[in-house]
């Protein structure tokens, strides 16, 4: 697999395809051990990497000590304890799902944690952060996935969750298999099948579970043609180069190690809730995503919501970020 | 006998640095050139002897001039608070 991660980042067209795709810090890695000279910019992203891997012990430290009940650490620190190299795997974020989500969050801001930006996640409440140090953390009632999937069942998670890769004593993590599948939800999270990383991630835990077991859980949750069609992809993308459907039509960017295009950002919700759905469940599902998208964002008008459509038709071929930068909105999904 | 502290404290080395975690003060330092291989020994211990006999070993220098600036170096970590008494 890795040589086929070394032949997508050879691929990519620019260093901020890589940043985009998570990879900048595997590729980094492969130029320094190829003798390959690293920018400078790169250099300071493993540092800032480097700063976020320091804090992220000592925080959950902290963390634990604040926190009632059970802490199981998703995604971050925990998916880079499983690549042959932890510094490769940027994060930014913890994220814990909790027995008690809004009494930690309450303990955590009374042991010094500060809230900060807006409390309209779906997923987690409101962002913390402790003074001084760069993670992000987030407390999350359930595991993150596509609107149209049903949520994981948190209590089954927490139940069955293991020890932390972290070594942070009382901080737990899902069990391998549950954390494959959780990262899959993930990956259709934002933009269904958005990052090369994500199909990285699912890969990388994958290789030490039974496969067998995270394909009984997939069907336990209803997830299994998400998981399918995501197994579809990782095999298409990283052990061949044949591509699946998913990587030949709506999610071809990750071939190319490209951002979307506009035009791909509109398909890609509706031909992931195609592929990753039952078929009775696809139609409104898709007329779900088709309201969403019609409809204006919060606090806009009709008629700016009419312009903003009528630009993104202008710039269908155009990367997704340009577009956005150019509509002067700020706003990304997904993180 | 001079040793880094073990409690909230935290470093990654990336190539020819260390980004170090002072979890006490959230303050981070970054340790370059002979600070490095310096770091490396506080890490299990070391005597200030050892400390200039490494380092007059990697970069060839006379050993009054590995003990000042060795000094300096335990100095400024102190005063950090970041060695064991």
């Amino acid at each position: 697999m890795w040589d086929r991660v070394w032949e997508l980042i050879e691929r990519a067209p620019s260093q901020s395809a890589l940043r985009m795709h998570k990879l900048h810090l595997l590729a980094a890695a492969e130029w320094r051990a190829r003798g390959r000279p690293i920018p400078e910019s790169v250099r300071a992203d493993e540092r800032l990497m480097a700063m976020m891997a320091t804090a992220a012990p000592l925080l959950l430290g902290r963390i634990r000590a604040a926190c009632p009940g059970r802490l199981v650490l998703m995604k971050g620190p925990e998916v880079a304890a499983a690549y042959p190299d932890p510094a490769t795997r940027g994060y930014r974020d913890l994220d814990l799902l909790c027995d008690e989500p809004r009494a930690a969050q309450l303990a955590l801001v009374a042991a010094g944690f500060v809230e900060f930006g807006d409390s309209t996640y779906a997923h987690h409440l409101r962002p913390l952060v402790y003074p001084g140090l760069p993670l992000v953390i987030e407390l999350h009632s359930q595991g993150n996935r596509p609107f149209w999937l049903d949520p994981p069942p948190t209590e089954r998670l927490i139940e069955s969750a293991v020890p932390s890769a972290t070594g942070v004593p009382g901080i737990l993590a899902p069990a391998p298999a549950a954390h494959a599948l959780l990262l899959a939800g993930h990956a259709w999270a934002h933009q269904p099948l958005w990052r090369v990383i994500d199909l990285i991630d699912v890969a990388v835990l994958l290789s030490d579970c039974d496969r067998t077991s995270v394909d009984r859980l997939a069907c336990a949750w209803g997830w299994e043609r998400m998981w399918s069609t995501t197994l579809a992809a990782i095999e298409g993308l990283l052990a061949s180069s044949s591509g699946s459907p998913a990587t030949r039509l709506w999610a071809r960017h990750l071939a190319s190690v490209r951002e979307r295009t506009v035009f791909e950002e509109h398909l890609a919700p509706i031909g992931g809730a195609i592929a990753a759905l039952p078929p009775r469940r696809v139609p409104r599902a898709v007329a779900a995503t088709l309201a969403l998208t019609a409809a204006p964002a919060p606090g806009e008008t009709w008629p700016d919501k009419l312009r903003r459509s009528g630009t993104a038709v202008r710039h269908a071929a155009m990367a997704g970020s340009r577009h956005h930068q150019q509509l002067g909105s700020g706003e990304r999904k997904g993180g | 006998m001079f040793q880094l502290r073990e409690q909230e404290l935290e470093w990654k080395r990336i190539d020819d640095e260390i980004v170090v975690l002072d979890g006490r003060a959230s303050c981070y330092l970054s340790i370059e050139g002979s600070g490095v291989s310096l770091w490396a020994a506080l890490e299990t211990g070391a005597s200030r002897e050892q400390l200039v006999a490494a380092l007059v070993d990697e970069y060839d220098i006379e050993p009054d001039r590995a003990g000042h600036d060795i000094d300096v170096f335990l100095a400024d970590l102190a005063e950090r608070g970041l060695l064991v008494s």
